[in-house]
């Protein structure tokens, strides 16, 4: 086997093994005391804190909208969504999801960690907010319980208008 | 079978689709004007597009593709040498069979096998047509050949005498000379065959493009608001700046000539649903098209398709009498449909009109009452306002359609998709003597002149088309009504006041930056014209009159009331497009 041929092959394992890891790659958060953990590969960046624009008629746990790089991204406040305290200092996760991007504000962005489906119970006895559809059940990683949610999906779903238009009230 | 579908190219296969694709438009073109003129000559390029569609389905494998194509072939040029002759219903499936085949070559990709039910009624009626023409009655001309009567010679003459050019009759009779039949002959030519060269780029390339002039926007606006204040900026910087901004304005506007492309194509397709739906129906329709060549975005084009060719059908279905009805009412028996397209500065307004029986106001009113839509006396409505009623959501029931000859049916939905393209709808008919649908459109989505105005704290850009006047309120009388409406008199109209913060409802307030934080003089409004009144506006205050580019923000976030898409200040401030039209919406609904 040449060099070349030798070295492509180990790119390729490589590759295997990062999208492998990829897999089970999650950015873990928190919101109020609780523990959050998210897919990696859904997350398009993580910011700082942009205060957001406010726009009207919407949901109280949609806060606005921030000028991101010239990209106008509204702005879900996790905080108010799952009933928890605002407390000031945050940080925004931004998702591109199928409805445009959102971006979600969250207390603290711990880590990015490997869990693995065996640390993964699916159907945990617990109560949560979420659509079970995209609650993905609670791990037991390093002796801390973290909740596995599809945040993008979560996003994607939400209902975020308070009014809507007139059309769509009275139209269908 | 699984053989075949996995042998299949898909490459090639999308590079005779598209081919196939430009094809048949032109198919479709020479049939609409064969239809009119029966000019033989027209299958000439019918034949030359089904001879490229047959060698290409032959080349991919697409078998009965291939026959379908072959044997139509076969009967145009049967009609070409005069075997057969071209009948209304030959020019009928040439049609139907352009729309089989598109059909069709978009179902390939999924299944190259697939054969559609459509296409072998195709060659079943090709088959019936080959007998049926062939059983014509024969010419005069033959009957007399045929009976002894005349020579085949004297008949040959005969034709030669009256088959003459237009032409060379109208020079014949001094009506005119014959260079300038050639030269407007030569004028036939050339818009026949007028091609611009052309190449074919993805839709996403546009839009990125559009994308990326809008980002370039913004950013050279953020740009100038900064260093303009700048005193200190050498003179040589200071022209830099006014000649990007020239340039860039010369880009938005080459970018966004990009996407705009001529109606032809849609009248084209909705002179199609009329005729074919008018002869189904046995009525006699003449059908015009004035502006196929005024252009709009291809997004507006693509999303005010469905509206119009409802907007056709209604007319051709519900509007036009049948024959005799006409007759009898002492119309002619032909009847008339015009659509038409009107290039105003910055907006495209497209007609529809027909002289069938119009729509009775007073049916509509009565309607309207029972439907609690309106209240008070019959008297006291714009026959204008009245008509427009046939456009509020929940008037458009099943009940109402076949009373008022079906003017109901979906025209809450073409409201709302020209709504959501910026545009407005409204109707005028004259009871008797015919209707008028009008749709005014703008031009492109993405560059809009917009006030920037401020409300609440926060900063809005209004489109500037939807304002008829800024005025200041505290110059008016204004009035309350019984029920808590406050009013005032402009020009001798009543105008509706509204503050526009009562219907914004913002939970956190971060106040923009934009405007002066100062209280000014005066109360300025913002006066809207919608159909059935004016209102004005109350605001903080009107900034400035810019150019904005107008972001998306999708369904999420855009069916809240009052919003349509968003933009960025020169601030560098998110800012929403505020549609006051959409809370005036409210308001009627709710009043």
């Amino acid at each position: 086997m040449s060099e070349a041929a030798l070295k492509e092959d180990l790119n390729d394992i490589d590759m295997e093994l990062e999208s492998e890891s990829e897999k089970f790659s999650y950015l873990i958060f928190r919101v109020g005391d609780q523990k959050y953990a998210t897919p990696l590969v859904e997350v398009r960046e993580v910011i700082e804190y942009i205060e957001p624009n406010p726009i009207p008629n919407m949901r109280d746990h949609f806060m606005g909208v921030i000028n991101l790089r010239g990209e106008v991204v509204g702005v879900v406040d996790l905080r108010v969504s799952f009933g928890e305290q605002s407390t000031k200092s945050s940080t925004m996760l931004v998702f591109d999801t199928e409805a445009g991007p959102i971006s979600a504000i969250v207390d603290r962005v711990i880590s990015v960690t490997n869990i693995k489906p065996n640390e993964v119970e699916k159907n945990p006895n617990v109560k949560t907010k979420f659509n079970l559809n995209y609650y993905k059940g609670i791990a037991n990683h390093e002796d801390e319980f973290i909740h596995l949610v599809d945040l993008s999906s979560v996003l994607e779903n939400d209902d975020l208008v308070a009014i809507r238009k007139a059309i769509h009230e009275d139209g269908h | 079978m699984s053989d075949e579908s996995s042998n299949f190219d898909k490459e090639m296969f999308s590079y005779f689709l598209d081919d196939s694709m430009d094809g048949l438009s032109k198919w479709e073109s020479y049939c609409l004007e064969m239809k009119q003129t029966h000019d033989i000559e027209l299958l000439d390029g019918i034949f030359r597009v089904a001879h490229s569609l047959k060698g290409g389905s032959k080349v991919l494998g697409l078998k009965l593709f291939s026959e379908v194509v072959h044997r139509l072939e076969d009967f145009i040029k049967a009609i070409q040498e005069q075997r057969l002759t071209l009948t209304d219903s030959s020019v009928k499936l040439f049609l139907d069979a352009e729309s089989v085949f598109r059909d069709w070559l978009e179902a390939i990709p999924d299944n190259p096998s697939i054969e559609p039910p459509a296409a072998l009624e195709i060659l079943q009626r090709v088959d019936d047509l080959f007998q049926q023409t062939l059983k014509e009655p024969e010419t005069l001309g033959e009957i007399l050949v045929k009976e002894g009567d005349i020579s085949e010679q004297d008949l040959q003459q005969a034709l030669n005498e009256q088959n003459r050019k237009l032409g060379e009759i109208l020079v014949e009779n001094n009506k005119t000379s014959p260079d300038k039949i050639d030269k407007a002959l030569e004028k036939q030519k050339k818009t026949k065959g007028n091609i611009i060269e052309s190449i074919r780029v993805g839709r996403d390339k546009i839009d990125l493009l559009m994308d990326l002039v809008g980002e370039l926007t913004i950013a050279n606006n953020i740009l100038q608001n900064d260093l303009g204040s700048y005193s200190n900026l050498n003179y040589k910087t200071h022209e830099l700046m006014d000649q990007i901004d020239m340039i860039l304005s010369r880009v938005q506007e080459a970018t966004i000539d990009i996407r705009l492309i001529p109606l032809e194509a849609m009248f084209r397709r909705l002179e199609r649903v009329a005729w074919e739906l008018s002869s189904e129906q046995n009525k006699d329709v003449e059908i015009t098209k004035i502006g196929e060549f005024v252009t709009l975005d291809k997004t507006v084009v693509d999303k005010v398709v469905e509206p119009l060719i409802h907007i056709v059908r209604n007319s051709i279905d519900h509007g036009i009498e049948p024959n005799a009805v006409r007759v009898e009412s002492g119309k002619s028996e032909k009847s008339k449909l015009i659509i038409e397209a009107k290039d105003t500065s910055g907006n495209v307004l497209i007609k529809v009109t027909d002289d069938g029986k119009g729509i009775d106001p007073e049916v509509i009113f009565k309607k309207a009452t029972e439907k609690g839509l309106i209240s008070g006396n019959y008297e006291d409505f714009s026959k204008e306002k009245i008509l427009n009623l046939l456009f509020a959501p929940g008037f458009s029931t099943a009940e109402v359609v076949t009373d008022v000859s079906g003017r109901g049916v979906g025209t809450d939905i073409v409201k709302s998709t020209v709504k959501s393209l910026g545009g407005s709808v409204w109707i005028d008919s004259i009871k008797g003597q015919g209707t008028t649908f009008y749709i005014q459109l703008p031009t492109n989505l993405s560059l809009i002149e917009a006030f920037i105005v401020r409300t609440n704290k926060q900063c809005y850009a209004v489109p500037a088309q939807d304002i008829s006047e800024v005025i200041n309120l505290e110059e008016y009388n204004i009035q309350m009504t019984a029920n808590n409406q406050k009013l005032l008199e402009l020009r001798g109209e009543k105008v509706i006041v509204e503050n526009v913060s009562d219907h914004l409802k913002v939970g956190n307030v971060k106040e923009s930056s934009m405007g002066s934080r100062r209280k000014r003089r005066g109360t300025p409004a913002v006066v809207v014209i919608s159909h059935n009144g004016q209102w004005a506006f109350e605001l903080e205050e009107v900034i400035e009159k810019q150019t904005v580019f107008v972001k998306p923000l999708g369904d999420k976030i855009e069916n809240s009331l009052g919003l349509g898409g968003s933009t960025i200040l020169a601030n560098g401030e998110p800012c929403m497009i505020l549609q006051l039209t959409d809370i005036i919406r409210r308001l009627e609904v709710a009043a």
